[in-house]
């Protein structure tokens, strides 16, 4: 009987081949496979009719409206220009009697930063942040701050680098309190400034990002880190900048942004682009020349420490075999 | 009629279930007739809540007309902070969809989607700047020792969290069951001091969840009666300096 029951509905996990009937507008979502789970519901891969999207649904139907409300003021401010999953619908779903507040949106495809970075190298960490941070730019530019920026709301085209922001429920106006964080990149918790949504914050978790890339914090010193007073994060940060060094250049800048060296995440993202073109300099010849691929042309340069794997094996077992084979045929042949 | 809303919430943070006094799902139950919406945590690490203990969490949240979370410690910051938040949220929509029944006849999620954002976007609003006043009751019997630091930094946070937003905040941490046999302890402690408040426990004792709701309602209450300016409490917690690059 209680308002809250009917407020949050305990949301079923949804078993591939399921039809949910939308109730409103006319499209039913039949389930392919559970994407991933987050506080604020569950994300599933399905067929709208014919095409491939992403449905995200939720306990809390005003969580999930104000979402897509977001989502859909800035696209139509911004255009679809790659920055926001492209939006389908706000509807609801009914199963079993059940009716579970859902938004359709752009299936999004693309490797984790840290899956990208295997891939390409660490050299890669530059151009990466700089893409990004020129979509939170554009961001910004529109009064809003991303602000749970972290691995996990990241996708990576890995032919292009193209950057992919996914979970818009943190999407804060500048200036409101931020509603949704996560610990490790909250400058708040490390007591390096406020909570309040502006893109000084969104600038330190990319920076937070870019030192997870390069030199990633144990989990068990965030776990100690946990029971810790900000100041003590905040010099633990410190410590960690000038103690752990893989690539000085790179943690310079980082340490920079954290610290808030930067007025705006332009001069951030200029310093990091220069890192990236001198780096190339340097490495003209036989770096394949990544400027190439910033226009988005697909130039995948494969780590050359890749390690030798069953298919590898497997293929010399089968020239030797063959070898083996011709030559006794040869052999056979001769005679 | 929404100009200086003041939103009373308590969260209740307990790893056990009640033993002494009054029913606190009764107590949740007053509390939420008089304005107290009332909300739980309910702490999984060490398995003392139980399965008897997670039932009495989520009768309590609905009694009281809040939320009910069941997590493991490492999780209390952000639960905390999105607990408070979706309470705020709840209360509003509650109080939204008794006037959309008035004068339309039904709730919100009964609305057509695109109307629903509408509602959802000015709820979104009033909580953001709606003056806001907390108690946050946290269990400190025995086998909460080891998760007392943990509490204390998240109840750091969850002031950061409050200190951020547009409108006020008051927050009031009650402690129990007390030191010398008392039910429940009030401290009268403000701003980034407040987490500093838990640190005196009890190596042992009852569980009285029940007293320790009426303390903190009443305590809310009083607050309601003579209440404080609480921005100008706004102090800054080991910034080192960092702050000013950031504020502004
Ligand atoms: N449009 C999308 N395309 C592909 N995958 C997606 C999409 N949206 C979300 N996901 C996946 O689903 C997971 C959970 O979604 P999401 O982060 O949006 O949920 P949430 O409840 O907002 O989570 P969080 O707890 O991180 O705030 C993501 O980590 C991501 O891997």
């Amino acid at each position: 009987m209680s308002v809250s029951k009917r407020l949050q509905v305990l949301v079923p996990e949804f078993r591939p081949g399921t039809v949910l009937p939308g109730k409103w507008r006319g499209h039913s979502y039949r389930i392919m496979r559970l994407v991933g789970r987050g506080a604020n519901g569950t994300v599933y891969q399905v067929l709208r009719d014919r095409d491939v999207v992403a449905i995200k649904i939720g306990e809390n139907a005003a969580a999930i409206a104000l979402e897509y409300e977001r989502m859909r003021e800035l696209t139509a401010s911004l255009g679809t220009a790659g920055i926001i999953p492209e939006l389908y619908d706000l509807d609801d779903v009914e199963h079993g009697g059940e009716v579970y507040p859902m938004l359709a949106m752009e299936f999004i495809k693309g490797v984790s930063p840290e899956e990208f970075i295997d891939i390409r190298g660490r050299e890669w960490i530059p151009l990466c942040l700089t893409k990004l941070l020129r979509r939170l730019e554009t961001l910004h530019a529109k009064g809003y701050a991303f602000c749970d920026l972290k691995s996990a709301n990241l996708l990576f085209d890995p032919d292009t680098a193209e950057p992919r922001l996914i979970d818009f429920g943190g999407l804060t106006p500048i200036g409101q309190a931020v509603r949704e964080f996560t610990e490790l990149y909250d400058r708040a918790w490390w007591g390096r400034g406020t909570r309040k949504a502006d893109s000084h914050y969104d600038m330190f978790a990319c920076a937070l990002l870019g030192l997870q890339l390069l030199t990633p914090i144990s989990p068990t010193d965030l776990e100690r880190l946990r029971t810790r007073r900000p100041a003590d994060r905040n010099a633990f940060l410190s410590r960690r900048c000038v103690s752990e060094i893989k690539d000085g250049q790179l943690q310079t800048i980082l340490n920079k942004a954290l610290s808030g060296q930067y007025r705006e995440p332009a001069e951030f993202r200029m310093e990091l682009a220069a890192l990236w073109v001198n780096d190339r300099e340097e490495n003209r010849g036989n770096m394949g020349g990544p400027l190439k691929m910033t226009s988005g042309s697909v130039g995948v340069r494969k780590r050359a420490r890749r390690k030798w794997d069953m298919t590898d094996w497997g293929l010399l077992v089968a020239v030797a075999v063959f070898v083996v084979t011709m030559g006794t045929l040869l052999w056979f042949g001769s005679l | 009629m929404w100009d200086g809303v003041t939103l009373q919430q308590l969260l209740l943070i307990t790893d056990g279930c009640s033993n002494a006094g009054t029913d606190p799902v009764y107590v949740a139950q007053t509390g939420r007739s008089k304005g107290v919406t009332t909300s739980v945590i309910g702490i999984l690490d060490d398995g003392a809540l139980g399965e008897q203990g997670r039932r009495e969490a989520e009768n309590i949240a609905e009694a009281g007309g809040g939320m009910c979370r069941i997590i493991r410690i490492a999780d209390l910051s952000r639960t905390m902070q999105m607990v408070t938040q979706q309470t705020m949220q709840l209360t509003l929509q509650q109080v939204v969809n008794k006037e959309l029944r008035n004068l339309v006849g039904q709730e919100a999620n009964a609305l057509p989607p695109e109307t629903r954002t509408k509602v959802a976007k000015f709820v979104e609003t009033v909580t953001e700047e709606a003056d806001v006043q907390i108690g946050l009751v946290v269990d400190v019997s025995a086998s909460m020792t080891t998760k007392m630091t943990s509490v204390r930094e998240a109840v750091r946070d969850l002031e950061l969290g409050l200190a951020a937003r547009t409108g006020s905040h008051r927050l009031i941490v009650i402690t129990y069951p007390g030191l010398h046999g008392e039910d429940a302890v009030v401290h009268r402690l403000e701003g980034a001091q407040v987490a500093d408040a838990i640190g005196a426990m009890r190596a042992a004792g009852n569980t009285p969840t029940g007293p320790a709701l009426e303390t903190a309602i009443r305590a809310l209450l009083e607050s309601r009666d003579h209440r404080l300016a609480t921005r100008e409490d706004r102090a800054d917690d080991g910034g080192e300096g960092l702050m000013k690059h950031y504020v502004g």
